[in-house]
């Protein structure tokens, strides 16, 4: 059962994922950003398999929920016009197409190499509520969080810069 | 106290940098000055040894890599190392008259000497690599900026020549460090270690080669001609009299004393080389419509002669390669100051078919009556230093080759003829066209002119006559104990 | 575990991080308004004064310690190259006095500082998920920095660019990171390498080697993860160029030789020519084989002298992950040797550009046309810095790639297999000369057609100055890094037998 719903989700993420930067049927960017919202409920499903209910939570109500509110705002805003079709260059193409088939031959050849070996780690039982988070976070990870907070004030001083006008 | 000629060459050429560069008479006395004292250092160096190596500094550098800052000097060293002076003193007394970014000029002069004593002072062979180096960079400089002639291609040919050739030599070097494994670049100390001969085998030719670049050896030669073509008269004279000599001692010193199998193995095929470099450069002269092509393509061929005397592994061919070295470096740097200084800079024009018409014998004497002897001494005629060294080298590549010293006695012939040539085409030339009215009489030779040349027409002959200054100081040093097998047929 | 503790090892970052506040905070309050040479000038003598000071901190009141097993690594090691750091983002900010692109001075500086608070978190972690945060505290700093200069087109493109591969990178080396951690359940460094060796070898795992790869392969400008490099060198601000050229190349390469070398050491695999071995040494040989001929070829072609030096700075890291490959302690020291040198140089080369840049409006190389003749101080600078980089006695750039030849032949003697390697290297950097002499030739050979003589200011000049002579005294005396380094390695891990 729950190795189905994983297919499931994982299945879901992909379609949606690839729906998003490639999409066949529409080149609005909003489509793209819905497809983005299924990605992120998709992922959620996957970590609620993981009994990583907090992060499940987390990743509907920041990414799903606030960034995409966010990103919808922008693009309604800049009133984005449908991307235009682009000519794929052959060569970029060729050489892309090149190392991405050589990665998928990699990770299949690994999947297929491990398919015959025994998992070895079990899936370790993991309590993913707020409190063993918390804990790690305050007794074994607190250097990671505190250089988080550095990273926001980056963020915060680099989206003030860029976006503020220039005055000539 | 050796190791002041090079420390007072990086002093003048730092204090130069300092100069304002409005003072041009001071820069030309300071240059003067560092390449003087440069030479009396050498003098008393050579006076009070005996040929066989003292030590002149050795200190740690880098303990960890087992570098040091090692410098000692034997009777080859010292042969060379007055010979730098001599270049050095004359070559500034030739560019007396130079005006264009006169402090920078002679800052790189002083550097590429430095740098040049360095060299051949060091027996640490990581040191003796960085000295050579720092020779490259300055020999660019002083013929992009100064020279004539399609300089800038001239220029960096010659720096990538060099450049390439010591690539291959720092390939060789770290090979033989890390395979020897002593943790230790001291010439004396690897030359003990018997490298295997599988690895000799590629090594030997590789850092052999990366050397001789510098030497002209044939087929590597092509930098030399338009090298020294491009230069001005005083980095031709260093090219020419020094620097080539560079990449013979260096072979000599690093790849022929490290690796005795691979020199073995390889003895007859780059003899071969040798002897082709002196019978196409004396060809290639011989036909040379440009007065200092000539003398550009003669100093391959003569350089030949020192590379043969070195694959010949006697006794006899060895010093005298090293006396063709000091010679060929005294005698070139005449002749190239004649063609560049006193005929180019005065007529500016260096087509002998030009210069047959200017009868520069009768207009300028001094630089005639100069040319013939430097012309004499270069063909080898007895009285002057070439012609010992040149006999020495035949002798023991008669020893070794007979044929190969028979071609390099053709290779003496043609230098006769070649010589003969420019000297009537240039100076005594037999249908002197009536002077244009108006035309003016190139300028009188000036007294550092004449200064410069007598120092090097004196010494050319003092070692004509006297020859055992210098092999009492060579001889001593190719006996050697690292010598043995240089000196031995090539057997330890 | 004790907060005080954590503090007191965490000194220099948090008086970075208190300098980072009080440039924001005085250049948006009493500053505001104020003529911009001003607000730079004292938002430079603030930056240059937190850096001074951290490095003071770190020489007087010297600790060590690791806090949460490795999650902060405080060691003599980290704490040389925290000071270099320091050093370079001072220089880099003293440098920044020389442009005028930006009204934002604050925020400039404060990024710069932002910047260089990643680099010392990369240096002192040995955990994945700190090396990662610390990693994207740099990157997105650095992708900032480059699009600073918002009226310029070229800088808008190089910091979109910088992003999207850098972000591209990010996700791959994350992904790595979590294969790793989810091959052995563990994020601390020397633990992963611990469990890697117990199990057999996981085909997954050469997908998590390739992975990290791909991710630092990008932030050191590897090929074939360099094609940022050239736009991102020639768009951004001369200053930020600077400091991704060298900070961020030396904490990147500190980190990717611990990743390598801690993490990974149980699948080091071979280089060597008859030998070849899966792992990630021979993966590295071939990064580094690329980069070194790319790089080396491409600059040739080159016009633009900032294109010139990122193309200079791709054949670089082909060089120090020689030190990487060598996976020995005389590697990892060696490494460190090139990697600060080559900072050194590359900031004092980038310095003059940005001079001439500013004089002139251009970075070709006609730019440079008779700079011998109208700064002195300048041409000799950038003499310096071009021959070391080339390779040339008895300057820094020099002993440097010695030092990386010998430590990876020793690594592997009395086998030459990776000789292949280094001979490769060596006939390459006897092609670089011809490169680094096209600009000299224009500084000393040709003539300008104006002979104005460009006025610089008096820190740029110093700093120039101070620069070249650190690569020539590096150069002359290289022991006294040297000995420095070898010292504090050892002090780092004295049982360290890699």
């Amino acid at each position: 059962m729950e190795s189905l719903f994983f297919y499931l989700f994982a299945a879901l993420a992909v379609v949606c994922g690839i729906l998003m930067v490639a999409n066949p049927f529409s080149r609005n960017p909003v489509t793209s950003a819905m497809f983005m919202v299924l990605t992120m409920i998709s992922l959620a499903g996957v970590f609620v398999l993981l009994h990583a209910y907090f992060l499940a939570a987390v990743q509907i109500l920041v990414y799903a929920g606030a960034v995409m509110v966010l990103f919808l705002f922008v693009i309604m805003l800049l009133n984005l016009k449908e991307e235009e079709k682009r000519k794929p260059g052959w060569v970029r193409m060729g050489f892309g197409l090149v190392s991405a088939g050589l990665f998928a031959a990699l990770l299949l050849r690994s999947v297929a190499a491990a398919r015959n070996a025994p998992l070895e780690t079990a899936a370790a039982t993991v309590d993913g509520g707020v409190k063993p988070l918390g804990l790690l976070l305050f007794t074994e990870y607190p250097l990671p969080f505190e250089i988080m907070s550095i990273l926001l004030l980056v963020g915060m001083v680099g989206v003030v810069v860029l976006s503020k006008k220039e005055l000539k | 106290m050796l190791a002041w000629t090079i420390y007072i060459s990086f002093l003048g050429a730092g204090l130069l940098l300092c100069l304002s560069s409005a003072h041009k008479s001071a820069a030309r006395v300071i240059a003067l000055l560092s390449a003087v004292g440069g030479f009396i250092i050498a003098l008393a160096g050579a006076w009070a040894s005996d040929g066989r190596l003292q030590e002149v500094i050795r200190i740690s550098w880098v303990p960890s890599l087992g570098l040091r800052y090692y410098l000692a000097a034997d009777g080859i060293s010292l042969t060379l190392v007055l010979l730098t002076g001599l270049a050095a003193v004359t070559g500034i007394l030739f560019s007396w008259n130079i005006q264009h970014r006169v402090r920078e000029f002679f800052a790189f002069y002083l550097a590429l000497i430095g740098g040049v004593y360095g060299v051949f002072l060091s027996f640490d062979l990581f040191l003796l690599f960085v000295f050579y180096e720092i020779a490259i960079v300055p020999k660019y400089f002083l013929i992009a900026i100064w020279g004539s002639t399609r300089k800038e291609y001239g220029a960096m040919k010659l720096a990538l020549y060099s450049f390439i050739g010591s690539a291959m030599v720092l390939i060789g070097l770290v090979a033989a460090y890390v395979v020897a494994g002593a943790n230790t670049f001291d010439l004396l100390e690897l030359a003990k270690y018997p490298f295997p001969l599988g690895f000799q085998l590629w090594v030997f030719p590789l850092v052999f080669i990366g050397f001789a670049i510098l030497a002209g050896l044939w087929p590597f030669h092509t930098w030399a001609p338009t090298g020294h073509v491009a230069a001005p008269t005083a980095a031709s004279m260093l090219l020419a009299g020094v620097v080539m000599k560079l990449g013979a001692y260096g072979a000599l010193r690093v790849a022929m004393t490290l690796f005795p199998l691979g020199l073995l193995a390889w003895q007859k095929p780059l003899a071969l080389l040798a002897t082709t470099g002196i019978v196409y450069g004396a060809t290639v002269a011989l036909v040379q419509k440009d007065f200092k092509f000539v003398i550009g393509y003669s100093s391959v061929s003569h350089m030949g002669f020192v590379l043969l005397g070195l694959m010949t592994l006697t006794n006899i061919g060895l010093s005298g390669a090293v006396l063709q070295m000091f010679s060929h470096g005294i005698i070139a740097g005449l002749l190239f100051a004649v063609v560049g200084r006193m005929v180019y800079d005065r007529t500016h024009t260096r087509e002998l078919a030009v210069l047959e018409g200017m009868d520069l014998g009768r207009a300028l004497p001094f630089a005639a009556v100069t040319f013939t002897i430097a012309g004499a001494a270069s063909m080898g005629m007895p009285g002057f230093s070439g012609f010992v060294a040149e006999l020495q080298v035949l002798i023991g590549a008669w020893k070794a080759f007979p044929y190969y010293a028979l071609l390099g006695g053709l290779g003496v012939i043609l230098g006769v003829v070649y010589t003969l040539r420019a000297i009537r085409k240039a100076f005594f030339g037999e249908h002197p066209a009536p002077p244009e009215p108006g035309h003016e009489p190139p300028p009188p030779i000036t007294l550092p002119e004449r200064l410069g040349s007598l120092i090097l027409l004196a010494a050319t002959v003092l070692i004509g006559l006297y020859p055992r200054l210098l092999l009492d100081l060579i001889i001593p040093s190719l006996n050697a104990p690292w010598m043995q097998h240089l000196v031995n047929g090539g057997r330890p | 575990m004790n907060y005080g503790e954590l503090l007191k090892l965490l000194a220099p970052e948090s008086i970075l991080a208190l300098t980072l506040l009080l440039v924001l905070g005085a250049d948006a309050t009493f500053l505001s308004g104020r003529a911009p040479g001003l607000r730079r000038a004292v938002a430079a003598s603030l930056t240059v004064a937190g850096c001074m000071g951290a490095i003071y901190w770190i020489f007087f009141f010297p600790i060590h310690g690791h806090l949460f097993s490795g999650v902060l690594v405080v060691d003599p090691l980290t704490q040389v190259t925290k000071q270099v750091l320091l050093l370079l983002t001072a220089a880099t900010a003293l440098l920044t006095l020389e442009t005028a692109f930006t009204p934002h001075v604050g925020e400039y500086f404060g990024l710069q500082l932002l910047a260089t608070l990643g680099f010392l978190f990369m240096v002192s972690s040995e955990d994945i998920l700190t090396i990662f945060v610390a990693l994207e505290l740099a990157s997105l700093s650095l992708y900032m920095l480059a699009s600073f200069a918002k009226g310029n087109l070229a800088s808008a493109e190089a910091g979109l660019k910088y992003f999207l591969y850098g972000g591209l990178a990010s996700a791959f080396l994350l992904f790595g990171f979590s294969l790793l951690y989810g091959l052995t359940g563990e994020t601390l460094l020397a633990k992963i390498a611990a469990k890697i060796t117990t199990t057999p070898r996981d085909p997954l795992l050469v997908v998590a080697i390739s992975m990290v790869l791909t991710g630092l392969g990008f932030k050191i400008a590897a090929v074939p993860f360099q094609l940022w490099a050239p736009d991102v060198y020639e768009g951004a601000p001369t200053p930020s160029a600077a400091l991704i050229a060298s900070g961020s190349k030396l904490a990147s390469f500190f980190l990717l030789e611990k990743m390598m070398t801690i993490g990974l050491s149980s699948a080091v695999g071979s280089g060597a020519f008859h030998a070849l071995a899966a792992g990630w040494v021979p993966m590295l040989a071939m990064l580094a084989g690329l980069s070194l001929i790319v790089g080396n070829l491409t600059a040739l072609a080159q016009t633009s002298v900032k294109r010139l030096l990122a193309y200079s700075a791709i054949a670089h890291a082909g060089y120090a992950l020689l030190g990487v490959i060598a996976n020995s302690s005389q590697g990892f020291v060696a490494l460190l040797f090139y990697v600060m040198t080559y900072g050194f140089t590359v900031l004092g080369a980038f310095g003059v550009v940005a001079v001439v840049e500013r004089q002139t409006g251009s970075d070709r190389l006609e730019a440079f046309a008779g700079l011998s003749r109208r700064s002195p101080v300048l041409a000799g600078v950038l003499f310096v810095c071009l021959l070391s980089l080339a390779g040339i006695p008895p300057l820094a750039g020099f002993f440097g790639k010695f030092y990386l030849f010998a430590a990876i032949l020793r690594a592997g003697a009395p086998s030459l297999g990776i000789l292949w390697l280094v001979i490769l290297a060596i006939a390459l950097s006897a092609v670089s000369l011809f490169y680094y002499l096209q600009v000299l030739k224009q500084a000393f050979v040709r003539e300008a057609p104006l002979e104005l003589p460009f006025s610089v200011k008096p820190s740029t000049q110093l700093v120039l100055i101070l620069l070249a002579l650190c690569v020539i005294l590096f150069g002359c005396a290289p022991d006294l890094l040297v000995s420095k380094l070898l010292l504090a390695l050892k002090a780092a891990a004295p049982g360290l037998v890699f």
